[in-house]
C-alpha cells in the first residue's frame, strides 16, 4: 500500500527491510520510515483505544501534533508513531488508554 | 465628552477566578453587573497556575496570621462545595491532600517549628509526616532525598480553567454582562467618587468598581501595591493515575509548586521565573529554555518517574503578591465606590470567598469575615518595599522573613 512511483516526490528510496512486532505479529519495514507508516501499510487501521469510550484511534494529523497515533513502543506508552522512526525488532503494542508504564524502564 | 456606553450597578475588572467570583456572588444578590476583562477569561494568573488549593499557603510568611487565614480558606473550601452542587460546570475540585516536603534535616526542623506554632494557633488539621510516612502517601518520590513533609488533607486541586468560566456563566445565567477583550483605560473617579470606568469606545457609568486584576491592580490603582511576580509551568503527557497528591516544596532554597496530576491525567509542574535583565520585566510571557530545565530538575529529583515522560507544553505567568504578603480585600480608603480585591499567591483558596465579600461589601456595607488585616490602603504613605532585583516567589518569601 505505499506509494512507489510519486509525482512530486518521485520514488521511493532504495532501503534496508527490518522487521517490527505489532500485537507480537512481524511485520515487514522500510530503514527510515515512520512506525505508522509500516503499520498502515501492514493494512492495520487501528492504533489505540481511548481511555473512557474505548474508541479506536489511528493516523489523525500525521505530523506528531495530535496523539492520535500513539501506541506502547518498547514498553512505553504514548509514543507518536507518525513521527518515531522504525528499528528492527521494534516491539509496538496497540495502547489501551493511558497505557501501562511498568513495564518500561526509562531511558529516552 | 467620552460616549456613555452603558450603565451598570457595578464594573468588575479582571475575569479571572477572583473576578469572575465578585461578578456571580454580586449577581446573586441582584446587582447589574457588567465585568471587563482584558484579554480571555482566566487569561492572567488563573489560566497559568498549578490550580493547587492550599488553605494555608507558604512557610513563615505570615504563619502568624495561621487561624486569620484559615477563617478566608476554609470559608472558600464551604462555598466551592455549595458551587459543586449547583452549578452547571464540574470544575473538579478534588481534596487529596498537599505535601510540603523536606528534602534535608534542616528542613524538617523548619517544618516541626512551624507545625508547633501553626498549632498553637488553632491549626488542628496540620499533620508532620517522617520519611516513613511521606512516601506512604506519596509512594513515587524519591525516598533518597525526602526527609518528611507537612501534610493538610482538605487541600486539593480543581481546574482553574472550568471554575472561571463556571462562576462566570452562573454570573451571566444571573443577568451579569462580561465583555472580554476590553481593556480598562482608567477608572473614572471624580472628587474621590467613582463615577465608572473608561474603555476605548466611552465609558461605562458605574458607582461601583472591583479592582479584580491581581498582578496589574497597581497600574489601575496606584496606592494598592501589588506587585507583578514572574512564574513558570509545565505540563505533562497524560498518564494513567497515580496518587494525586499535589506537593509543594522548596528545593535548593528555591520555591516550586511542584507536580499536581489533573483529572485528565496530566501531571501540572511548575516554578519560580525570574524576571529577566535589563529591563526585569514581570508581564513578560516568553519562556526561556534554560528557566523550564531549571524548573524540571528541581522536580525530578523529588519526583523520579516525571523525568521519564514528556512535556508537552510550557508557559509563563505572572500573579500579585503584597508587601506584606497577605492580600488586599477591601474598600480602597478615601475613594467612595472602589473595591479592591488583588494580591493572590494562591487565588484558589481565595477567589469565592474574595468574590463573595465583595458582594457583601457592596450591597451590606459590612461583611462575614473580618477584612481589616487585609486593608488595601495599608501601605499608603509608607516606603515603597525595595524588592532586590530580580525577585520571584521565593526571593519575596525570604525577604519578609529574613531570620524566621
Amino acid at each position: 500500500m505505499r506509494i512507489k512511483e510519486h509525482p512530486i516526490l518521485g520514488p521511493l528510496p532504495v532501503a534496508k527491510e527490518v522487521i517490527i512486532i505489532v500485537d507480537g505479529k512481524k511485520i515487514k519495514a522500510y530503514e527510515g520510515e515512520m512506525i505508522s507508516t509500516a503499520i498502515v501499510a501492514s493494512g492495520i487501521k487501528t492504533f489505540r483505544y481511548t481511555s473512557k469510550k474505548k474508541e479506536p484511534r489511528g493516523i489523525f494529523c500525521a505530523i506528531g501534533r495530535c496523539t492520535d497515533c500513539v501506541m506502547e513502543v518498547n514498553g512505553r506508552p504514548n509514543v507518536r508513531t507518525c513521527v518515531t522512526p522504525v528499528e528492527d525488532n521494534m516491539v509496538i503494542n496497540t495502547q489501551e488508554g493511558l497505557g501501562i508504564w511498568e513495564n518500561w524502564r526509562g531511558g529516552g | 465628552m467620552a460616549t456613555v456606553l452603558k450603565k451598570a450597578d457595578v464594573v468588575v475588572i479582571g475575569g479571572g477566578a477572583v473576578g469572575t467570583a465578585a461578578a456571580y456572588h454580586l449577581a446573586l444578590r441582584g446587582k447589574k453587573v457588567v465585568l471587563c476583562e482584558m484579554r480571555n477569561i482566566a487569561a492572567g494568573a488563573t489560566g497559568r497556575c498549578g490550580g493547587m488549593v492550599v488553605h494555608c499557603y507558604g512557610r513563615f510568611l505570615n504563619i502568624d496570621k495561621t487561624d486569620y487565614r484559615l477563617k478566608f480558606t476554609r470559608a472558600n473550601t464551604k462555598i466551592m462545595k455549595e458551587y459543586q452542587k449547583n452549578f452547571e460546570i464540574d470544575f473538579e475540585f478534588r481534596q487529596v491532600g498537599c505535601l510540603d516536603i523536606a528534602i534535608d534535616e534542616s528542613e524538617f526542623n523548619d517544618l516541626k517549628r512551624l507545625i508547633e506554632i501553626q498549632r498553637s494557633l488553632g491549626d488542628d488539621e496540620i499533620e508532620l509526616l517522617d520519611r516513613k510516612e511521606t512516601l506512604e502517601v506519596m509512594p513515587n518520590l524519591n525516598p533518597e532525598v525526602i526527609f518528611g513533609s507537612r501534610l493538610r488533607k482538605s487541600d486539593g486541586n480543581l481546574n482553574p480553567f472550568l471554575l472561571a468560566r463556571a462562576q462566570a456563566l452562573e454570573a451571566q445565567k444571573l443577568g451579569a454582562e462580561i465583555v472580554t477583550h476590553t481593556k480598562i483605560e482608567e477608572i473614572v473617579i471624580k472628587n474621590n467618587e467613582v463615577q465608572g470606568v473608561k474603555i476605548s469606545d466611552g465609558i461605562i457609568e458605574s458607582p461601583y468598581v472591583v479592582n479584580a486584576t491581581n498582578g496589574w491592580a497597581s497600574l489601575l490603582t496606584e496606592d494598592i501595591e501589588v506587585i507583578p511576580v514572574r512564574e513558570l509551568a509545565m505540563v505533562t503527557e497524560r498518564l494513567p493515575e497515580l496518587p494525586p497528591q499535589p506537593f509543594e516544596m522548596l528545593c535548593n532554597g528555591d520555591f516550586a509548586y511542584g507536580a499536581t496530576q489533573t483529572v485528565s491525567g496530566n501531571y501540572n509542574l511548575g516554578g519560580p521565573g525570574p524576571a529577566r535583565p535589563p529591563d526585569y520585566n514581570y508581564f513578560d510571557e516568553t519562556i526561556y529554555a534554560d528557566e523550564v530545565l531549571r524548573v524540571m530538575s528541581y522536580i525530578f529529583t523529588i519526583f523520579p518517574g516525571l523525568s521519564e515522560v514528556s512535556i508537552v507544553r510550557s508557559w509563563v505567568g505572572t500573579m500579585g503578591f503584597t508587601p506584606d504578603g497577605m492580600p488586599s480585600i477591601g474598600p480602597m480608603p478615601g475613594i467612595k465606590g472602589l473595591f479592591i480585591v488583588a494580591g493572590f499567591p494562591a487565588g484558589m483558596s481565595w477567589a469565592a470567598i474574595s468574590g463573595k465579600i465583595a458582594s457583601e461589601y457592596i450591597c451590606d456595607g459590612k461583611t462575614s469575615l473580618p477584612i481589616n488585616r487585609m486593608n488595601p490602603g495599608r501601605f499608603t504613605g509608607k516606603p515603597k518595599v525595595q524588592w532586590p532585583q530580580p525577585y520571584d516567589l521565593t526571593v519575596c518569601h525570604d525577604f519578609l522573613t529574613k531570620g524566621a
